[in-house]
């Protein structure tokens, strides 16, 4: 073993341990769960019987649809607020258009769940809104069901279609549209000919993503669902429902939810490959100024959506300084609920800082070496690992924390019910993002740099230290927010691993909702927002605030 | 400085599918600028890389001085290296840059800052230590990579086509700069260019490189005046080619002179060159110097540089030439259309073979 490490030296047991960790965090969870699936419960044996049953029963049937009408739902609700802003945003000089993109990105990185819960905050049963409009008469109808889940997923992900294609009309080098111009395109034909499609790659990426997100969403349709099952919540309630628990049909669920998941993937990755347009942008587009009724019109519809995605935020923290009795929002506003969150609960908080600081650490130290390895060292073994650790973008949260039960609970390695847990799940999660971050900062830095050091006397691992990686910090550190950010906004797969005294913030959140106390849930939920406004702060400051966040 | 000559030893470098390096015999000696020319994905870039340390032969050696150091990892080469891309560090200021191979060596810190602003003066930076390289422009920077490449006072200095990414006029000043560092310093320099005028203006010896394999090593003029192929001919510099028996036949035809063929070979198999300045042109009428092969054609493009003037004349046989003439030695432009006549001096016509592009020699 020495030798082997003597004669292969560093990078190469970085390379080991990067299939040490897919075998062990992704592999050995997923053959868990596949075997599980094929397990028939009745008879004890092996076959096919829990996927005859899914695609047999109307129930679950129902389950498969549901999820595919509100991930579309969704996504065409994102295309229909992302491209409108994108395109005024880029084109159109709109006031305060920074301010507008800053907005949008804490829209996207708050989690969905709280998206969700703001939303019934509004015009849940008790929802303040319906207790006002009540007031006046009108009966509003509740927030409860597909059209709910729709709607935050809409507000929750436009901002991916907003961000890419904004990205990809910034690119479009502007001799492009003046050489339609030049050959006699009216303004018209110029945009749907030439505009449209250079930017259609972008548009189809976010929404591809944002069809991923919201098919694998577990929080929100579990919030705001109320009695329509998607798959995510379904495979959740089989997994562990005190009634009638039934482990292989959980499984089964996940493992068409990462089929359909896998199947989204192939989709953006082949439009994406597809239609790929490099832009030597010698000249950027022209920012026009709009006058009277459009430009009007042009910063009414972008103020609009964004205030929208902004809504939930606002509500939470209005609401988390109202006085509470018990489930019940009283007069007046106070720090009631922040007091009962910090000394009732503390061990949420302090969960979920130290989980999510420690999955942090340990993603920033692996995620940058693997990167390294996979984008410095390419070989085949190389190659292969980079698809490997890309796995879990497809394992849906709530899959990864089934598999993390079944084979962690139970010798060779008991984790179940530890912190650690939860910590390798946020990890895992997250790892893919980050190697890829570190590949694409890495493929920024010339590999001339490291070559010159070694050629003055540096060995490898110093040119890596003094060089490469002063260089990489900056890309680092953004990617280390992000995985923070996501890290403890969490809940798909924590919701399942954690025990009584693991709990964390976004677990005690959702806990809070389904008992109706709506105060220091609104409480917690702003510290999570806090933590979040923060890191982006911190990114806007000291990181390379455009990376990484799509 | 210790000077070293190297010698590479029948090195073969191969990527998958492709053979990189065949068998590639060089020696450089000691204190000697030598360069390595030839086009895109000749192989001479992968030479300079091997011998650096970042690539691995196959098979063969790279002597440095009496070491053989093929199994020495880049690090511990001790051999400078100019990048063409500058590869300056941009997380540091133009000292600590200089700097950098001093503190790998550990040498004390005392020491650091005199050796660093004396690399600095060497290349004419003096007062820019505290400078990031962000706020130097391009020539600037690979003056950084030049004085960090020296400071270290490596065996051997290697550099990759240092000049390609700077504008013309930096570029010839830059080539000179080089060049008296070179000398100042007695340094074995192996440099690297596609640049056949830059190859000419800047090296002791210049190895002409092809598809993986050396084609020739010579002083500029050898390389330049007695080309070994086709190729070398044509790539360094420019040459008039004719082949086919057909326009050999109408040189001799229409000419008083004949044009005397290497020994034992006809027309067919051969192909004939010239350089565009080694002719004359001539009005018609004007009487050809003797031992000039003449041929009347007609002026179809003028193209003026200044110093000299490039005509592309056609001459029978619908062949097109290229050739020069010193403004200096005439009063006006000759007009496009002007009828001429181009005499060939028959020692300035190099044969080679029309298949194997070898240089045939030797009269009948």
């Amino acid at each position: 073993m020495l030798n082997w490490f003597r004669k292969n030296g560093f990078w190469a047991s970085v390379s080991l341990s990067g299939f040490v960790i897919f075998v062990v965090l992704i592999l050995m969870p997923v053959f868990n769960i596949v075997r599980e699936s094929f397990f028939d419960a009745k008879t004890g044996n092996f076959g096919l019987g829990n996927y005859l049953t899914f695609f047999t029963t109307p129930y679950y049937l129902q389950a498969l649809f549901n999820s595919l009408v509100v991930s579309i739902g969704g996504t065409l609700g994102a295309i229909l607020l992302g491209v409108p802003l994108a395109f005024f945003t880029t084109r159109y000089r709109i006031r305060g258009s920074a301010v507008l993109s800053t907005l949008a990105t804490l829209a996207l990185l708050t989690p969905p769940f709280l998206g969700a819960y703001a939303w019934i905050v509004m015009l849940g049963r008790n929802g303040f809104l319906r207790q006002v409009l009540a007031v006046i008469g009108i009966n509003f109808p509740t927030i409860y069901g597909p059209l709910g889940i729709i709607i935050v997923y809409t507000l929750q992900f436009y901002p991916f279609v907003y961000m890419l294609t904004a990205g990809g009309l910034q690119t479009v080098d502007r001799s492009l549209e003046e050489a339609a111009e030049n050959l006699g395109a009216p303004p018209f034909r110029k945009f749907f000919r030439v505009t449209v499609p250079l930017v259609i790659p972008s548009i189809t990426s976010g929404a591809l993503l944002a069809f991923m997100l919201s098919l694998a969403n577990f929080g929100t349709p579990m919030i705001i669902g109320a009695r329509y099952r998607v798959l995510p919540t379904m495979a959740y309630n089989m997994y562990t429902s005190e009634v009638a628990t039934r482990p292989a049909m959980a499984s089964t669920i996940s493992i068409i939810l990462v089929f359909a998941a896998s199947l989204a993937i192939f989709l953006q990755r082949y439009a994406a490959n597809r239609r790929k347009y490099t832009s030597l942008l010698l000249n950027r587009p022209v920012v026009f100024r709009l006058k009277g009724m459009k430009n009007f019109l042009a910063h009414l519809v972008s103020y609009l959506i964004v205030a929208l995605s902004t809504l939930p935020m606002v509500v939470v923290v209005v609401f988390a300084f109202r006085n509470t009795s018990g489930p019940v929002f009283t007069k007046g506003f106070g720090l009631d609920s922040f007091r009962r969150v910090i000394f009732d609960v503390p061990q949420a908080i302090t969960n979920s800082l130290l989980y999510s600081i420690s999955a942090v650490i340990l993603i920033v130290i692996v995620g940058t070496l693997l990167g390294f390895v996979l984008s410095r060292r390419r070989n085949t073994v190389n190659g292969i690992l980079d698809t490997l650790l890309m796995s879990p973008y497809i394992l849906p949260g709530t899959v990864l924390g089934i598999g993390f039960i079944t084979t962690f609970n139970r010798p060779p390695i008991v984790l179940y019910g530890t912190g650690l847990i939860i910590v390798l799940a946020y990890f895992i999660r997250r790892l893919p993002y980050s190697v890829r971050s570190a590949v694409s900062i890495l493929q920024q830095i010339d590999p001339a740099l490291e070559e010159a050091g070694i050629s003055l006397g540096a060995p490898p691992a110093r040119a890596f230290r003094k060089i490469a990686l002063p260089l990489m910090l900056p890309g680092i550190l953004s990617g280390a927010v992000l995985s923070w950010v996501t890290a403890i906004n969490e809940l798909s797969a924590s919701i399942l691993l954690y025990v009584g005294g693991t709990i964390t913030m976004p677990i005690r959140i959702y806990l809070s909702v389904m008992d109706g106390y709506f105060g220091p849930g609104s409480a917690m939920a702003s510290i999570l927002l806090a933590a979040t406004g923060i890191a982006l702060l911190v990114l806007n400051l000291f990181g390379d605030s455009k990376r990484n966040i799509v | 400085m210790v000077a070293k000559p190297i010698h590479i030893e029948n090195i073969r470098k191969t990527f998958p599918g492709v053979v990189a390096l065949d068998n590639v015999e060089i020696e450089v000696g000691e204190g000697e600028f030598f360069t390595l020319l030839g086009p895109s994905g000749c192989g001479k870039t992968t030479l300079l890389r091997t011998i650096a340390g970042f690539y691995q032969q196959d098979s063969g050696h790279i002597h440095v001085g009496d070491s053989i150091i093929d199994k020495v990892p880049a690090y511990q080469r001790d051999i400078g290296m100019v990048f063409q891309n500058y590869a300056v560090f941009p997380h540091m200021t133009v000292a600590e840059n200089v700097a950098f191979g001093l503190k790998n060596r550990k040498v004390p810190a005392a020491e650091i800052t005199p050796r660093v602003a004396k690399a600095l003066a060497t290349v004419q930076l003096t007062g820019y230590e505290a400078r990031t390289p962000d706020q130097l422009s391009g020539g600037q920077q690979q003056r950084v990579g030049l004085a960090r490449a020296m400071v270290i006072e490596p065996r051997l200095l290697l550099l990759d086509e240092p000049l390609s990414n700077l504008d013309a006029k930096l570029r010839i000043q830059m080539r000179e700069d080089i060049l008296d560092i070179q000398r100042q310093l007695g340094i074995t320099a192996v440099y690297v260019t596609h640049d056949q005028e830059e190859a000419l203006v800047i090296s002791d010896r210049i190895a002409v490189m092809h598809s993986g394999k050396v084609q020739q090593i010579g002083t500029p003029w050898d390389i330049y005046r007695d080309p070994v192929n086709q190729f070398v001919a044509t790539f360094v510099g420019n040459m008039n080619v004719f082949s086919g028996p057909e326009m050999l036949k109408s040189l001799q035809d229409n000419s008083r002179q004949t044009l005397s063929l290497p020994a034992g070979r006809n027309p067919e198999g051969l192909k004939a060159a010239f350089r565009p300045e080694d002719v004359w042109i001539l009005s018609p009428g004007q009487e050809v110097p003797p031992g000039a092969v003449a041929m009347a054609g007609r002026v179809d493009k003028t193209l003026f540089l200044g110093s000299d003037v490039i005509y592309r004349v056609s001459v029978e046989g619908g062949v097109s030439l290229t050739v020069n003439e010193y403004v200096a030695e005439r009063s006006e432009l000759r007009e496009e259309g002007a009828n001429v006549v181009v005499g060939i001096p028959g020692s300035k016509v190099l044969f080679f073979d029309a298949k194997e592009g070898v240089r045939l020699r030797g009269e009948a």
